[in-house]
């Protein structure tokens, strides 16, 4: 699979925000072969798609939905992370 | 430039950083053998660090953060507190929140390349060097 497509299918997973349902459309879409590195990749994406979510709710839902433990090890760690330094940067920016 | 020959200049680096670590912490170590969560131990702080030692960057204007080789790989699997990144003309100290904030804040989408006597591809992130200075902890 070529880089570009590579990427314009992480983004339309991330944008199933949910992220078994992020999963549902990478497992659907892609071969077996790029699951792991889509998963990998997925966390770079998620954060964004995350904080432009209207309600805190709808936000802590969809940290909510990643697991504990998954594949890579710090997923969860990561979008956390993430979702945290977006929200500060558009405070600032406020 | 091959596999063992980034091997060797990475463990010079290492050296060289360690001896430095050591004049405030005597105690720092390097991690034993091929160790995927970190490069050095500093017992004190009861911190660890990954080294990056980049002196391409200094051509390119870019870090190469690796995190993904054929599995998940050095930035997504590092457990270091702190990423010491060395161009050989400067060091950086900063935590992989901080790393993480920069690609995210910057959108930098991951790219893939070929290491010349890589098996495998490997997917990065370049991040411009002029930004990541901006992320950093010291």
């Amino acid at each position: 699979m070529k880089p570009d497509k590579f990427r314009v299918l992480i983004k339309n997973a991330a944008a199933k925000i949910y992220y078994p349902h992020c999963l549902q459309y990478i497992e659907s879409n892609m071969h077996e072969d790029f699951h792991q590195l889509a998963r990998a990749t997925l966390i770079y994406y998620l954060p964004s798609r995350i904080v432009d979510l209207k309600t805190r709710d709808e936000r802590r839902e969809a940290i909510n939905s990643i697991p504990d433990i998954a594949d890579p090890i710090h997923t969860k760690e990561f979008i956390v992370n993430g979702v945290k330094a977006l929200w500060k940067k558009r405070d600032i920016s406020r | 430039m091959t596999f063992q020959d980034d091997l060797k200049i990475g463990s010079k680096a290492e050296d060289d950083l360690l001896e430095k670590l050591r004049q405030a912490f005597p105690l720092a170590s390097r991690a034993e053998g091929l160790h995927p969560d970190f490069d050095i131990n500093i017992p004190e702080l009861d911190k660890t660090v990954e080294l990056k030692f980049d002196p391409r960057s200094q051509d390119t204007g870019n870090i190469v953060i690796e995190y993904f080789h054929n599995k998940p790989s050095a930035f997504s699997v590092s457990q270091a507190d702190y990423w010491v990144i060395d161009t050989g003309e400067e060091v950086l100290w900063l935590t992989r929140e901080r790393i993480l904030e920069c690609i995210l804040s910057w959108e930098l989408n991951p790219v893939n390349i070929h290491g010349a006597g890589d098996r495998y591809s490997k997917w990065v992130f370049l991040i411009p060097l002029k930004l990541l200075r901006e992320y950093k902890n010291d």
